[in-house]
């Protein structure tokens, strides 16, 4: 084969690109090992678990500053592991934007071909904390003592769960993105060099 | 000081990156029809960036680059990607390969974008595993490679559309010296056989010597003389370039 006629070959596109996109956000969903895995259940885990009262406070007709601050103290114990997985999820998106770059995809495609995985984990997760939460909310709200903080938002939510759960579920797969930015991991890499700066100053030996 | 070649398929003219000149300074580089070029350089002489304003990735400030004749520097954004794209090969210094697929399916990847079916595209990249001496990997996830199999896969790769140029940097690191060797003469021949031209930027001047000529990069200057853009495209940036894009004239001009 001549080169003038493989080069005109090659630039003969015979299918769209779209297929070829497609196909490789899909072979980019399934973890690559055991690392990636583990951010993957963790980053779907902490998402099912910030649905709940994220769809109970969004579905709430009434939002007395106790029962907000009770939302806030239950979404706490996930949030460190939902902020580390996400970035890790980030930087994995941002090393496959590179080498599809690399690949001679333009920067837009690249960037909307390696989001399918900081998609698809933090919606399943997130979809599965919603319908848990849409469909216990009626036993949760009869089994809560009247004076209970949380029981004023489950008893006296608008009646529209499916329309909370859908903005909840939307609201999670944003937070993960942004939460997995450049600047995000940045913020991450300071806060945790300075308490081991803080932790070494505790540990240097005192004079006599 | 190296001697431009008279009818070149890629000429940079007078480049300066950023707008200060503090990295690339007027640089000036053309490589004729399957020529096999290196650019020695030493670390921080601005290779890198030389390489990212050749091939699309990094904007130069001023000056202007020509494809076969082409003002690149005057296209539209979108069609001087389009160039890049199809006619430019890369092999940066980090090169990267997906995890997720197969060193087969990895090389065959700009052919399938460019509408080729998998298998013929598959066909086409196993020819250039062979050719590097990769082909046992071919069906191998690139997860696990080595460096030296990951930059002749990266090579396969940047060669597989058969670019009109390729540009690759530090092709031969990581290269065992008879594995080096050898993809220098496979880079030496494809600029021959295929008629590209073949730039290769390095710090290693026993790399360079595997090429046919040598351009000399010290603090953002190359020591190869500015060869004229060809007359007939002057009045298409004179109309379009200029202006729009702010760059300054050619030394044709």
């Amino acid at each position: 084969m001549s080169a003038e006629s493989a080069r005109t070959e090659a630039a003969a596109p015979k299918a769209g690109r779209l297929p070829v996109l497609l196909w490789l956000a899909w072979r980019f969903l399934p973890p690559l090992d055991r690392r990636d895995q583990r951010t993957l259940t963790w980053v779907a885990a902490s998402c099912a678990y910030l649905a709940v009262p994220t769809t109970v406070g969004l579905a709430a007709t009434r939002m007395p500053a106790i029962t907000l601050l009770s939302l806030l103290c239950l979404a706490v114990p996930a949030l460190p592991s939902w902020w580390l997985s996400a970035i890790r999820l980030g930087d994995r998106r941002r090393e496959t934007a590179l080498a599809l770059r690399q690949a001679r995809i333009n920067t837009r495609a690249a960037a909307a071909t390696s989001i399918s995985r900081q998609i698809l984990y933090p919606a399943v997760g997130s979809i599965v904390g919603t319908a848990l939460i849409s469909a216990l909310h009626r036993p949760l709200g009869r089994a809560l003592p009247a004076g209970a903080p949380l029981s004023v938002a489950i008893k006296e939510s608008s009646g529209h769960w499916l329309v909370a759960a859908s903005i909840a579920v939307l609201l999670l797969v944003g937070l993960t993105a942004a939460l997995g930015s450049a600047r995000s991991a940045e913020l991450y890499r300071w806060i945790k060099k300075l308490t081991a700066r803080l932790d070494r100053r505790e540990a240097a030996p005192q004079p006599q | 000081m190296s001697l431009p070649s008279d009818n070149p398929v890629l000429n940079a003219v007078g480049l300066n990156y950023p707008a200060d000149g503090s990295v690339l300074r007027g640089a000036h580089l053309a490589v004729g029809e399957g020529e096999a070029v290196a650019v020695l350089g030493a670390a921080a002489a601005g290779k890198s960036t030389l390489l990212g304003t050749l091939c699309g990735m990094l904007e130069p400030a001023s000056g202007s680059l020509w494809a076969n004749g082409r003002p690149l520097h005057a296209l539209p954004p979108d069609q001087r990607d389009e160039v890049f794209r199809r006619r430019f090969g890369v092999l940066p210094q980090d090169c990267r390969l997906l995890p997720e697929l197969t060193v087969a399916e990895n090389v065959a990847l700009p052919l399938r974008l460019a509408g080729m079916t998998l298998n013929r595209a598959k066909e086409r990249s196993r020819i250039w595993l062979e050719r590097f001496e990769i082909e046992e990997y071919a069906e191998s996830s690139a997860a696990g490679l080595t460096k030296p199999v990951l930059r002749r896969a990266a090579l396969a790769r940047a060669l597989v559309g058969d670019p009109v140029v390729l540009l690759a940097d530090e092709p031969l690191a990581d290269l065992a010296a008879q594995t080096a060797e050898a993809t220098a003469r496979i880079l030496r021949s494809i600029a021959v056989s295929h008629g590209t031209a073949v730039v290769v930027f390095t710090r290693d001047p026993i790399t360079a010597a595997y090429f046919n000529r040598t351009v000399k990069l010290a603090e953002g200057r190359t020591d190869a003389q500015p060869a004229s853009p060809p007359p007939a495209a002057v009045p298409l940036l004179a109309a379009t370039g200029d202006a729009r894009l702010g760059l300054p004239l050619g030394p044709g001009r």
